[in-house]
């Protein structure tokens, strides 16, 4: 599988965030995007999603490396395809664990993914029953997580995972994604955790509009030059 | 696709479900201020209190005067159940009496009234009063007032207009004082007999409603509009992000609001049913205060929130409308409460649609809260309903498509 | 003075928040619109109960003029003239008319043997009616007010012609130039006042309108419960956690009192442009004591039901409850305990009754010293 992001264009009024966004990236692949906040990664995240629509651009898409489509073309299969963590956590406050999930899992499955599948990795046994306005901001995104996996998808986007987490819950969370890799997924994230950025295996920087790849070296400092 | 629909309603259901106890306390609640509010209406309408005096107050001397007869007529008016008792006070009393509710009003009759009015100069009175204006002596004080004026004035008159006659006239005008005296005293004899001049012939409502049937429907519809106002907290969506993630997997704005809005109208119906039957029977059957509801028998009265599926339907999908409107608690309650009070005021559910102006009533026909009542009130009289369930469905449907392009609108926001 | 300064701007920040929420700015502007609308809907053609009235003689004068001045006069009743008797009474079977009034023919006859003593009371007109209700008791007051003129007349007529006089030594003409001239004035003999002073005739409100008042102050009401909805919201998402605690019971009055305020000034704003004012300064008055009083109601209900669920299932119960129990639509059953409790009871009052004014200001006090007493027990 790989797949391929072509000038991704987006406009609000006067504000143009993306002007020529693109990227590549195959099968098991982290990618990560640095930026300023409100530069636009949020809203690059969002039009892969198919949840806002790209003013231009496609997102290309191939299995057998050969016959790409574009995604953004046919909602059905990147409904399929791809699974989105927002950055917020939007779930029913008033339901439980369990109930945010039925709303895309069917029962069967659910219970089958609660017993050694991605839900049961990701730890969500343990507040199962618990409502989600009494769950820790570690819990919810865990949670989230576990609502954009019920297709099983190919590659996963997370709009900064693991801001506001604690140590421990970013480490379940990074152990999960290195799963999700090794699996064969291919991973987008958005951060400005130095920690997120270990998981990557390329790096791009948005800036004015385009992704630019950076070779990340650790150095903090260029980085930040760079941005 | 259909699982999914159905798993997007169940939980929604589950939802408003954690609110259903309080509605449903609160509902109770209603029925009982409603009926409260219904007993108050319907006694004052239909005379229970058989012998309800209006007091008012005199405050001034008059002995032998002709005055003093038509005050003494006026104290026995009863043509309308009303009684008008009058009560001798001083200006103190009269105030603290009227500060303390037990007096209507009262008249300061000035001293010299009774000679300007021996010599033909009818003086005013100052009749000093409160307005609630809310019951049916400050409605109608000005036509009242009215009928006293016009009743000792115009006895008056005529005494007068004799005794004028009889100076410029005749040529005896000794006894002109004992006439005056003999006609005053049959001038008091026409008022008391007055409504003897009236055939009153009552043929009764027939198929129409009766008034405290139509004040039941009427507030009924009200307290249906209202009922949204706990449910704001559920269905107000202040975050677009979870519809839109929704979207975005295939769960378009149409499905959304379908299941949102039969979980929110399956609340509602429930809460319809504990208030249609507590309500018809407790009127109907318990306190026969509404005798069109006593007519209806027990199935009838269990159908009754089944046959109002027609006007839930409207009504819950105007609610959700309005809760689609909004993103904010605050906005959201206001309106729902602006626009169940507005819509109910001008759809006749306060006041009957026939104290409006004829435009209003002619737009009372066109909305989801004037057409609910109409249709309420003509389930309890028997009367032919179809029209007003092709209306309120269409109403349904309108208002549901509007809500879906909203949300739509809001998700591509 | 650098805390009030605190407050007001922190007022001013709160209330921007707000009026940003474009659905209440609309409902703000709506109040008074809506007002207004109804006070020039109520300058219409409108009344409590419709009569049809129909004479079985249109040419009688009588009939004709009384029928004129009661079509055309300025009354609580609607009056629709008919055709015809049958006319009339169709639209009575109808429902469309209240009752209907019959003038017979021959009207001067009729009302002549009427006052005749010799004969017994001939009823001579009639009227149909579909209820036997107390307002259409009422509007028969409005017929005998309408007729009396001619009965007194005519009684005169009879008295002078039986006791005194032959119709050779004065005709009737005559009789009636006499009887008219008594009072060339006209026949209103009260002028009503209000308790407080105001003329009554000049403000006279229209029926349609009265409840107007009322219905806004339940929606003032209603603004302090959402406010306090939105004030529990933002303390269960953390808004607050910053602040003092000390500080916390007065931030909850600025965030109630932020809606409540709103509310209230687009509610003067609709009473002045709706001509219910009975003046200026005093609405204004009434109105800030009022709304310190929502204030200080609503933020105890908040404090004692502590949730949005429950706050949120008893605002319809409780504007029902203000409804009936305030003097809104209906002269309101005496059930003092209750109606103490609710502030729109002692606003509505004060409006006629001044004294009300120092009623609300000993209710505020007490529910500002309950809510500040419910606080500190819940702080600990």
């Amino acid at each position: 599988m790989k797949f391929e992001i072509r000038s991704i264009k987006k406009k609000y009024g006067k504000k143009e965030p993306l002007t020529d966004a693109s990227l590549s990236a195959k099968e098991g692949q982290c990618i990560g995007i640095l930026g300023k906040n409100g530069i636009g990664k949020s809203t690059l995240l969002s039009i892969l999603a198919g949840v806002q629509v790209a003013d231009g651009g496609e997102f290309l898409y191939t299995d057998d490396g050969e016959s790409f489509f574009d995604l953004l073309k046919d909602r059905k299969t990147l409904s399929e395809k791809v699974g989105y963590v927002p950055q917020g956590t939007p779930l029913f406050d008033e339901l439980s664990a369990r109930d945010n999930l039925l709303l895309w899992y069917d029962k069967q499955t659910l219970k089958n993914e609660l017993s050694g599948g991605v839900l049961d990795m990701l730890g969500i046994n343990e507040f199962l029953t618990v409502p989600v306005r009494k769950m820790s901001g570690g819990m919810k995104k865990r949670l989230s997580i576990g609502c954009s996996m019920a297709k099983k998808p190919k590659i996963l986007l997370l709009d900064e995972p693991c801001a506001a987490l604690d140590l421990v819950c970013k480490q379940s969370i990074y152990e999960y994604l290195l799963t999700f890799k090794k699996m064969g997924g291919t991973i987008i994230i958005t951060t400005h955790d130095e920690s997120d950025l270990a998981l990557c295996d390329a790096v791009y920087i948005l800036k004015d509009g385009v992704l630019t790849p950076y070779d990340y070296d650790g150095n903090i400092d260029r980085l930040i030059g760079m941005l | 696709m259909i699982r999914r629909q159905f798993v997007y309603f169940s939980l929604q259901l589950k939802r408003a479900a954690r609110y259903l106890p309080f509605i449903i306390a609160v509902t109770l609640v209603l029925c009982i201020s409603l009926s409260l509010a219904l007993s108050s209406l319907v006694t004052t309408d239909q005379g229970d209190v058989r012998h309800k005096k209006i007091k008012v107050a005199t405050v001034g001397e008059f002995v032998d005067s002709y005055f003093d007869f038509g005050v003494s007529a006026i104290q026995s008016m009863d043509s309308s159940r009303f009684a008008i008792e009058i009560l001798d006070m001083t200006e103190e009393e009269a105030a603290d009496a009227l500060k303390r509710g037990e007096i209507v009003g009262y008249a300061l009759i000035p001293s010299d009234f009774i000679i300007d009015a021996v010599s033909g100069d009818v003086g005013h009175i100052q009749f000093v009063t409160n307005n609630s204006g809310v019951d049916m002596f400050s409605l109608f004080k000005k036509e009242i007032l009215e009928l006293i004026s016009c009743l000792l004035v115009e006895s008056q008159n005529g005494v007068y207009a004799m005794e004028e006659i009889v100076f410029d006239i005749c040529v005896d005008h000794s006894d002109v004082y004992d006439h005056m005296t003999v006609l005053s005293t049959s001038y008091v004899s026409l008022i008391f007999n007055r409504a003897n001049a009236l055939e009153i012939e009552v043929i009764g409502v027939g198929d129409s409603l009766s008034f405290a049937g139509y004040m039941f429907s009427g507030l009924t519809v009200l307290i249906l509009l209202l009922c949204a106002i706990p449910c704001c907290p559920i269905f107000i969506k202040r975050d677009m992000a979870h519809s839109r993630l929704m979207n975005a997997n295939r769960f378009s704005p149409l499905r959304q609001i379908l299941g949102e809005y039969s979980a929110f109208l399956c609340v509602m119906l429930i809460n319809t049913a504990i208030l249609i039957i507590s309500m018809t029977l407790g009127a109907g059957k318990i306190f026969n205060v509404i005798p069109d509801l006593a007519e209806l028998t027990n199935t009838e009265i269990i159908l009754l929130p089944l046959r109002l599926l027609p006007a839930t339907l409207a009504i819950t999908a105007l609610q959700f409308l309005l809760f689609e409107l909004t993103d904010s608690l605050i906005g959201g309650i206001l309106l729902q409460f602006f626009a169940a009070v507005a819509l109910a005021y001008t759809s006749g559910c306060f006041y009957p649609i026939s104290f409006f102006p004829k435009a209003i009533q002619i737009f009372s026909k066109f909305t989801p809260s004037g057409l609910a009542r109409a249709y309420l009130s003509s389930i309890i009289s028997g009367a032919d309903s179809l029209i007003y369930v092709i209306s309120l469905i269409a109403y349904a449907l309108a208002l549901l498509f509007v809500t879906v392009i909203i949300r739509a609108r809001r998700i591509r926001a | 003075m650098k805390k009030i300064i605190t407050f007001f701007s922190r007022f001013l920040i709160l209330n921007k928040r707000i009026l940003k929420k474009k659905i209440f700015l609309f409902i703000l502007l709506l109040i008074p619109l809506s007002v207004v609308c109804l006070a020039i809907a109520s300058t219409s053609d409108a009344g409590i109960i419709t009569i049809a009235l129909a004479a079985e003689d249109i040419s009688d004068p009588i009939a004709s003029e009384i029928i004129n001045d009661l079509e055309n006069g300025d009354s609580l009743i609607r009056f629709v003239v008919t055709d015809s008797p049958d006319d009339a009474v169709s639209l009575v079977e109808s429902a469309e008319a209240d009752g209907a009034w019959i003038f017979p023919e021959n009207m001067k006859e009729k009302i002549a043997e009427f006052v005749d003593f010799s004969s017994e009371r001939n009823r001579f007109m009639l009227i149909v009616q579909r209820e036997d209700s107390v307002l259409l008791k009422l509007s028969h007051e409005k017929l005998n007010s309408t007729l009396y003129p001619y009965l007194s007349l005519a009684h005169c007529e009879d008295y002078i012609y039986d006791n005194l006089l032959t119709t050779s030594d004065i005709s009737s003409e005559a009789i009636k130039q006499y009887y008219d001239s008594i009072d060339a004035e006209g026949a209103d003999l009260f002028d009503m006042v209000y308790a407080s002073g105001v003329n009554a005739n000049d403000s006279e409100q229209n029926y349609l309108l009265s409840p107007a008042r009322g219905l806004m102050a339940i929606l003032i009401m209603l603004g302090g419960l959402a406010a306090a909805m939105f004030y529990t919201s933002d303390e269960a998402s953390g808004v607050f956690d910053r602040m003092p605690r000390g500080r916390r019971f007065a931030i909850a009055i600025e965030y109630h009192a932020v809606a409540v305020f709103d509310v209230a000034i687009a509610s003067l704003a609709a009473i002045l442009l709706g001509g219910l004012s009975v003046s200026f300064l005093y609405e204004l008055a009434a109105i800030m004591l009022y709304m310190i009083a929502v204030v200080g109601s609503c933020m105890l209900l908040r404090l004692i039901c502590h949730s949005n669920r429950l706050l949120a299932s008893i605002t319809p119960a409780l504007s029902i409850i203000m409804a009936v129990l305030c003097p809104i639509f209906i002269a309101p059953p005496k059930i003092l305990i209750l109606q103490y409790l609710l502030p729109p009871y002692y606003y509505l009052y004060s409006i006629y009754k001044p004294e009300f004014l120092g009623y609300i200001a000993i209710y505020s006090v007490i529910t500002y010293a309950a809510s500040y007493l419910v606080y500190r027990l819940r702080s600990r």
